[in-house]
């Protein structure tokens, strides 16, 4: 007999690479400060979730200037878009949410 | 929040809130002082509209007309001092972008319209008020349905269809202060209720 409860994607099932992809999901785009502030994050710890959810191909990476100084631009991709909405659906699975 | 946001697993009634949180969280930052720019160049407008309405009732000469480029001669550096050096945004979604371009539209078209009718001078005042009320209100109409209040959009669509019809009545020396009421009606009235909404 299968189980009811769906398989959560163990890249999003984590929490800070849920909050950082919770947030591209609402946003355009964002830079590194932005979402350090939002999650209240360190810098450390934040460059390595970019890293895997980069990897997975689920954002993109920017790196710019503004004005003189370096920033870094984050955006959500097709693939971690849909990969968030599976997430999400998979969640549902375990809360009884239609 | 600072560590306690790792890595490790977590329940999914956790990752539920965790999700809502976030998405509130860049909402109330878009939210917050969304109004002031309406505010600022409700201001500007208003004020350089009700000079120009002096000017021309007082004095007769049409040549006070050239006032009207105050309102960008003003309104840039001042939407630049007052909002536009913190603005340098550090995200973007799409109902901000949407906003600027309505308005960055609104602001082009209106400048065009006012060098278009230099070189008609004399009648064109009494077609180019007509003309930016009805973009005017139009443009509020479209950021009140944006942000869903329909208080912004109502005042926007009363702004556009009286403002217009209204301006067929008045004469040219009037018609500025036709401009003013409805810079305070679509601009700064629709800028308060933003900024309060806030709160």
């Amino acid at each position: 007999m299968s189980s009811p409860f769906r398989k959560l994607n163990p890249l999003l099932h984590s929490e800070l690479r849920l909050a950082i992809m919770s947030l591209l999901m609402e946003l355009d785009e964002a830079d590194f400060s932005y979402i350090k502030e939002k999650t209240g994050a360190t810098s450390g710890n934040l460059s390595i979730q970019f890293e895997k959810l980069s990897e997975a191909g689920y954002i993109e990476i920017e790196k710019g200037f503004l004005g003189k100084k370096p920033r870094t631009v984050y955006r959500i991709t097709g693939t971690g878009s849909k990969a968030f909405s599976e997430y999400v659906d998979a969640l549902k699975s375990y809360l009884n949410l239609p | 929040m600072t560590d306690n946001m790792n890595t490790t697993d977590f329940t999914p009634e956790k990752s539920l809130q965790l999700i809502s949180e976030m998405i509130e969280k860049s909402r109330k930052d878009f939210e917050k002082d969304s109004g002031t720019p309406m505010i600022v160049w409700g201001l500007t407008v208003t004020a350089v509209s009700a000079a120009v309405a002096y000017l021309l009732m007082t004095t007769g000469n049409p040549y006070w007309n050239f006032l009207w480029f105050a309102i960008p001669a003003i309104g840039y550096p001042l939407a630049y001092f007052t909002y536009g050096k913190k603005d340098e945004k550090r995200a973007k979604n799409f109902l901000g972008t949407a906003i600027s371009g309505v308005w960055g539209t609104f602001g082009v078209l209106s400048i065009l319209i006012a060098v278009i009718a230099c070189f008609f001078f004399n009648e064109a005042i009494g077609y180019i008020t007509p003309m930016i009320i009805l973009l005017l209100g139009f443009s509020t109409t479209l950021t009140g349905l944006f942000v869903r209040n329909y208080v912004i959009s109502s005042g926007g669509f009363i702004t556009a269809v009286a403002g217009s019809v209204l301006s067929i009545a008045v004469s040219p020396e009037t018609m500025p202060l036709l401009l003013a009421g409805s810079a305070v009606i679509a601009l700064l009235i629709p800028g308060i209720i933003l900024n309060l909404r806030k709160k």
